[in-house]
């Protein structure tokens, strides 16, 4: 495993670069292999962390709109969610 | 991980206040589907474009703004030229623009599952690519 430095931000915004944080992260030696020659790996990784958070963000919303629909009609139909969950790929 | 583009009508159900309680079981379980499986959900900009039409922008607004559970795909010029290729295909026109826009979405998603309405258009446009499955609310 490598360790380095990563540099990762809250939110990207203009004044972002002076608030950057420095963690120390640990990555696979075949992955680190495959990014040779990278110019800013901690803006690649910055990226990637943006949109995880952003995922993550997403599936909350998600959840937050699931209580509110059982709120509204009820708990879902467990038949109709099986009819959808094998549909979706 | 999987994604699920959305067409119109589904988010349609979502936000209006006179959906009928059938439409809304159907959605719901439809999302409680694809919350389980951790997908992804993409709703391209020109879906949202026709969400906007009427009189009702307002309340799409606030809706959008207060669940953001979508990813918002923006209508880039990769996009376009996705689009473009797969009307150009299907034979279609400027007309079925939004339906090729949810489609090509899937597709740069490196496929998924379209969900819509009327499955009709859009089964038409996405013809051929195996990656893409078309479920009709």
């Amino acid at each position: 495993m490598y360790a380095f430095g990563m540099t990762t931000t809250p939110r990207r915004s203009p004044e972002s670069a002076s608030t950057k944080v420095k963690r120390t992260v640990s990555i696979d030696p075949d992955v680190i292999d495959q990014l040779v020659g990278t110019a800013n790996l901690s803006a690649l990784v910055n990226e990637l962390l943006h949109e995880e958070a952003a995922r993550r963000e997403r599936r909350a919303a998600l959840a937050g709109l699931l209580g509110e629909l059982e709120n509204a009609v009820g708990p879902a139909d467990e038949t109709l969610v099986a009819h959808y969950a094998a549909q979706l790929r | 991980m999987s994604t699920i583009v959305f067409d119109c009508e589904p988010l349609n159900t979502l936000i209006r206040q006179e959906s009928k309680l059938s439409e809304l079981k159907k959605v719901q379980a439809l999302l409680v589907a694809a919350s389980a499986q951790d997908a992804d959900l993409v709703v391209p900009a020109a879906v949202i474009a026709e969400l906007y039409r009427g009189t009702h922008a307002a309340g799409v607004d606030t809706w959008l703004n207060r669940h953001r559970a979508w990813l918002i795909q923006d209508t880039t010029r990769e996009l376009a030229r996705v689009v473009g290729k797969l009307l150009d295909s299907a034979g279609r026109g400027s007309e079925d623009h939004v339906d090729g826009c949810v489609v090509a979405s899937a597709i740069v998603a490196g496929g998924g599952t379209i969900v819509t309405g009327d499955s009709r258009d859009i089964s038409t446009i996405a013809a051929g690519n195996a990656a893409l499955t078309v479920v009709s609310l």
